[in-house]
């Protein structure tokens, strides 16, 4: 069946920077702003931009994604000529193999790709939560006769050594791309969204197959594309855009939602999947008669009988009377009992807070051990442990998964700790 | 698991729902939102789901269109494969037999020939208007092991309120000897739930011999009472919470059940489910309050923005209360804006209303019942139909009635009296 246009979404690769956010789910699987995981806004953007059949990448403990991305229903991926189709890693007659990097696996999956014989392909990253009409980027695309065309969005120049950047010309082509450099040239960061001539993506992916070290798109494709003077230009966003690399940006990405100008959530007409984690059958949130809540998100199915300030609730999750949450971010089904406290904490999935326990106390310090990754004093609790009652956890702490009440030695985790089972 | 060979499901939801006036008067009463997210008709096909039932023939009339919206297939509730699935039974014409549902039992009779195409056993009857949860397997399982030929659902209700309902006397043995339709003084408090599970040759046979002969169109005025003597009536007894939402107040007292510990609603654990991508409803943004709202004891719905005060209230998706606003003892539906500073009080509006800055609503005296109808609206709560606009600054009083649509902005009034109707 042909396609004008295909989307291929990378959302394979394990990424440490979150800790154990990521310990068992891949990035783009990670819960954001309440009910939502990264992977629904580039697939929200996919399915308003018109684009029929989407192939998503994966590989890092898939299952989690799997069942979420289900058979594509959420994002309307139902049909004949429709299609949300999971690309995992498979063996072959030839030498398929585990995912090297983002151009290996497109190039493993150039039969998928070819089954469309599309004329473009829509790259785009699953880990980035933004909202993008992808429709106008089409047209310059071909209205350039690009073989590339790379999003861009101008960044701080303090910022800019974080990401891949490049220079443009008056005509929007690429002159310049760098990666990662320490003193970059421009301030355009790429945003890991590219359209790609489906044939020029295929004969890179060869090349790249063959001659490659790396075989990642931005390290390797871009870099040759743009030294051989291969037609690539850029196309400038300045909507919002995030990409939660570290613990930190995951923590001020969702506060972001909470701001005095937030992104316009139900303009961008996100959807999710609500049949996984039954996030459809919750009902509506119930504050009770102890309840003090504001400047907050709460999902549907939490619970309130305590203060929640300045914080994030996902599905299911109970505040028990006169315990308080503030400047936190509560994943699925926590419960905080009677009197806790949390201020600046991150629970994942699961997590039970014990009476009369407080977490995120003291100055604000980094984790020792992860300085890089937790710099703002934000302490953060693995999925499904449990806190005892009236233990008192300080900030900028790292607790692992799983914890249970006997695998806490002390009552008092210092700030600035890891602690791991 | 009963397959349809098994029992075989009736659902009753063509009510006209008069008494809930407004709110029922562009949508069949099961179709009415209920609890921040649900439809009435949600709880009993909910009810069916748990309860392992797997075939549902739904029998529509009156304004049928959001009520197919909602249930489509039956998908939200699993009611997919070969052999599970809601199946949409509209009035027709065409066949010798067929017109307009004139009762309960003469919209089975008519569809006597779809139920011949799966040969259940047994028929279980239900209606789509009622609040609670029940374990319909159980309540077969009985039917079954004393071999009754009818078996009635029954509870007990408050004495003033047995006129509502058809109720009946029952001996030791829990075999119906009477049962009264309806009347003025009630020889029991025991009233029917409209919940009936029919061996199926006595349903065939009773309908042919009463609905046939067009000598009744009732299952609680014709069928029922015709058969006490002659078949084995039993009565299954349930305790738990169950409320018929037919009236402007019993529709908000169940509401404000939702937000009350112990009052034996509980959606926490009821399991109840809808279909939450009709509407959009579920891709909604989650629930946000702003930074000076103050809510307490409140079921508040996705993709509400809240930035005054909520109490004792039930909001569903998209309400809008903006910043100095008052919403108390109030029921608000879909994406209604609750401008500035204004004031609502013992109200239910429907959805998409604008109400105006500092328009104060519910304000007066209760004891003046609805002129126009006073027999549906005497409780002192003010009901505004679906996307009425009220301006900025009108006060309206208690047991008033807006209309759907009614845009008041054109009309010099200063304010709506207690017990006013403002018609389009």
């Amino acid at each position: 069946m042909r396609k004008q246009i295909i989307g291929m979404v990378l959302a394979g690769g394990r990424v440490d920077e979150l800790l154990v956010l990521t310990a068992a789910r891949p990035k783009s699987a990670v819960a954001v702003w309440g009910m939502y995981r990264v992977i629904d806004f580039v697939l929200s953007n996919m399915m308003h931009a018109g684009i029929e059949v989407v192939g998503v990448l994966s590989q890092y403990r898939p299952y989690s994604l799997m069942t979420h991305l289900a058979t594509g229903e959420p994002w309307d991926y139902v049909g004949r000529a429709r299609a949300l189709r999971i690309l995992s890693p498979f063996k072959g007659a030839d030498d398929s193999d585990w995912y090297k990097g983002t151009a290996d696996a497109l190039y493993q999956n150039l039969g998928f790709i070819d089954r469309y014989s599309p004329d473009l392909v829509l790259v785009a990253a699953g880990d980035h939560v933004y909202s993008m009409d992808y429709r106008p980027l089409i047209r310059q695309h071909l209205a350039t006769r690009a073989d590339l065309t790379i999003v861009f969005k101008r960044v701080p120049r303090s910022q800019a050594h974080r990401y891949g950047t490049a220079v443009l010309d008056d005509e929007g082509r690429v002159v310049t791309y760098q990666e990662k450099a320490r003193n970059p040239a421009g301030d355009l960061a790429s945003l890991t969204v590219y359209v790609f001539n489906a044939q020029v993506l295929a004969d890179r992916l060869r090349q790249n197959a063959q001659q490659g070290t790396s075989y990642h798109i931005y390290s390797e494709i871009i870099p040759r594309m743009v030294e051989e003077k291969a037609r690539v230009f850029g196309w400038v966003f300045d909507g919002y855009w995030q990409y939660a690399r570290t613990l930190d940006d995951y923590y001020a990405t969702n506060m972001d939602i909470l701001g005095d100008s937030p992104p316009d959530l139900a303009g961008w007409r996100v959807r999710t999947n609500l049949a996984s984690q039954s996030m459809g059958d919750h009902p509506p949130v119930l504050l009770q008669r102890g309840a003090s809540a504001r400047a907050s998100l709460i999902c549907d199915g939490a619970t309130v009988d305590g203060t929640v300030e300045g914080s994030i609730l996902s599905p299911g999750v109970i505040v028990e009377r006169g315990a308080a949450v503030r400047n936190s971010v509560v994943l699925h089904g926590c419960r905080i009992e009677a009197g806790a406290e949390l201020d600046r904490v991150i629970l994942d999935k699961q997590v039970r807070v014990g009476p009369g326990a407080r977490l995120g106390t003291g100055d604000l310090v980094s984790n020792t051990r992860y300085p890089e990754i937790l710099s703002c004093g934000v302490t953060v609790i693995g999925k499904g442990s449990l806190i005892p009652a009236g233990m008192r956890i300080g900030r900028g702490c790292v607790v692992s998964p799983n914890m249970q009440e006997a695998d806490f030695s002390t009552p008092e985790i210092p700030s600035g700790t890891t602690v791991t089972l | 698991m009963r397959s349809a060979r098994d029992t075989l499901v009736m659902l009753l939801a063509g009510g006209v729902g008069s008494r809930l006036n407004i709110l029922a008067s562009e949508r069949a009463k099961p179709a009415v939102p209920f609890g921040g997210a649900y439809r009435i008709i949600d709880f009993t096909l909910s009810n069916v789901m748990h309860s392992g039932l797997e075939l549902v023939g739904l029998l529509t009339q009156y304004k049928p269109l959001s009520l197919m919206d909602h249930v489509r297939g039956g998908e939200p509730w699993d009611f997919i494969g070969r052999e599970r699935g809601v199946k949409i039974l509209p009035p027709r014409t065409g066949e010798a037999a067929s017109d307009w549902y004139k009762g309960t039992a003469d919209a089975v009779y008519q569809n006597l020939g779809f139920m011949e195409g799966y040969r259940p056993e047994k028929v279980l009857i239900l209606s789509g208007d009622h609040i609670y949860r029940m374990d319909y397997d159980r309540m077969i399982a009985a039917h079954e092991s004393r071999g009754a030929d009818l078996t009635i659902a029954a509870m007990p209700v408050p004495w003033e309120e047995t006129h509502r309902f058809g109720v009946m006397v029952s001996d030791a043995g829990s075999w119906i000897t009477e049962f009264q339709e309806k009347v003025r003084h009630a020889k029991s408090n025991l009233a029917s739930m409209g919940v009936y599970v029919f061996d199926s040759r006595t349903l065939v046979e009773e309908l042919q011999a009463v609905v046939g002969a067009k000598r009744g169109f009732d299952f609680g005025k014709d069928i029922i009472p015709g058969m006490l003597g002659r078949r084995r009536l039993l009565c299954y007894p349930f305790e738990g919470y169950w409320r018929d939402v037919g009236t402007i107040k019993s529709y908000h007292e169940a509401n404000m059940d939702c937000l009350t510990p112990g009052s034996g609603l509980d959606l926490a654990t009821w399991e109840i489910r809808t279909a939450p991508d009709v509407l959009g409803w579920g891709d909604r943004p989650p629930l946000r309050l702003g930074s000076v709202s103050t809510v307490a004891n409140a079921l508040i719905a996705r993709g509400c923005v809240i930035e005054g005060t909520v109490e004792n209230s039930v909001l569903f998706p998209g309400v809008q209360v903006q910043r100095g606003a008052r919403v108390r003892n109030a029921i608000i539906m879909q994406d209604t804006v609750v401008g500035e500073g204004c004031e609502v009080e013992y109200a239910v509006v429907d959805k998409q209303c604008v109400l105006g800055s500092n328009a104060v609503i519910g304000s007066g005296d209760a004891a003046v019942p609805n002129r126009q109808s006073p027999s549906h609206l005497d409780c002192g709560i003010t009901v505004i139909g679906k996307s009425a606009v009220i301006p900025k600054g009108l006060r309206i009083g208690k047991n008033c009635i807006i209309c759907p649509r009614v845009d008041l902005h054109g009309r010099p009034l200063e304010r709506v009296a207690d017990g006013e109707t403002i018609v389009a």
